[in-house]
């Protein structure tokens, strides 16, 4: 890990610490499997209240189970939603079950990690390289 | 005051989710397999039928690879890193349980058969020690 990138880490942290609320930046930790490999069960992420573009790590609530909070991928954005998979798709229950939600059930974007402390770093995964899952297909009507 | 151990604490657990594992395990299922090898290995030495004895030996096979298959599923499924730390054999018990199922497999030695439960014995106690029975199985096994 690069003495920049733990720089901006400990920048986030301080904002963090500063912004005490826990309003627009919060800390969360990882349950389950079906983000491996980028995520593990454990990892501690930093999220910022924002909406889920393309290709982003995002909480969102279970539109089956509103009292759970999935973590999941952005792979696509169109006029009927957000489309969420999870990056270990064999392990994964995500809009290939429950299809896809509305754009305002996506209001945390995962931005690093900084626990364990031997990965620290950003959200990347395939961030930045083409998607080539599409989005689900849904039944005319 | 702010503590750096406060801002680090996660407010809260997000779900990675998935439906699907039914966290059903029990070593069981491989002796199942292994008692078929044993039982036909001796049918098949009682027997003089050659199209029997061919039934037997094919059979006997495919049953002797589904040990194989419940014990890596034990392994690489239910048994965790903290059974590693209470059992530092685990991966070698494994080994040369698989192993002795292969052996079944080429063979049809009734003793190696028998060794082959024995190993699958002691995976059960594994088990059974590391709350398999409660953890894993629907209100435990039958009786």
């Amino acid at each position: 890990m690069s003495t920049g990138r733990s720089a901006l880490l400990l920048l986030v942290l301080v904002i963090l610490a500063v912004c005490g609320a826990r309003r627009w930046i919060d800390v969360v930790e990882v349950r389950g499997q079906s983000m491996v490999p980028t995520l593990q069960p454990g990892d501690r992420l930093i999220v910022v209240r924002a909406p889920g573009r393309v290709a982003d790590v995002v909480l969102a609530f279970d539109p089956r189970d509103p009292a759970r909070e999935l973590i999941k991928r952005v792979t696509a954005v169109d006029d009927w939603g957000v489309t969420l998979r999870g990056d270990n798709p064999s392990a994964s229950t995500d809009a290939r079950v429950f299809g896809e939600l509305p754009p305002s059930s996506v209001h945390w974007r995962a931005v690093a990690r900084y626990w364990p402390p031997g990965r620290i770093g950003p959200i990347v995964g395939n961030w930045g390289v083409p998607l080539t899952r599409q989005p689900v297909e849904r039944s005319a009507g | 005051m702010i503590s750096l151990r406060s801002i680090l604490r996660p407010s809260r657990i997000v779900d990675a989710h998935c439906d699907i594992p039914c966290g059903i395990y029990d070593p069981e299922q491989a002796r199942i397999e292994a008692e078929s090898c044993l039982r036909i290995i001796e049918k098949h030495a009682a027997s003089d039928d050659d199209h029997f004895r061919a039934r037997c030996i094919a059979i006997k096979e495919e049953r002797a690879e589904l040990v194989k298959h419940h014990l890596d599923v034990l392994w690489h499924d239910y048994f965790k890193p903290e059974h590693l730390e209470k059992y530092p054999d685990l991966h070698d018990t494994f080994w040369k349980a698989t192993k002795q199922a292969s052996k079944v497999k080429q063979s049809l030695d009734a003793g190696a058969a028998k060794e082959l439960l024995f190993m699958i014995d002691t995976v059960d106690e594994m088990w059974k020690a590391t709350g398999g029975l409660e953890k894993t199985r629907v209100n435990g096994r039958p009786s």
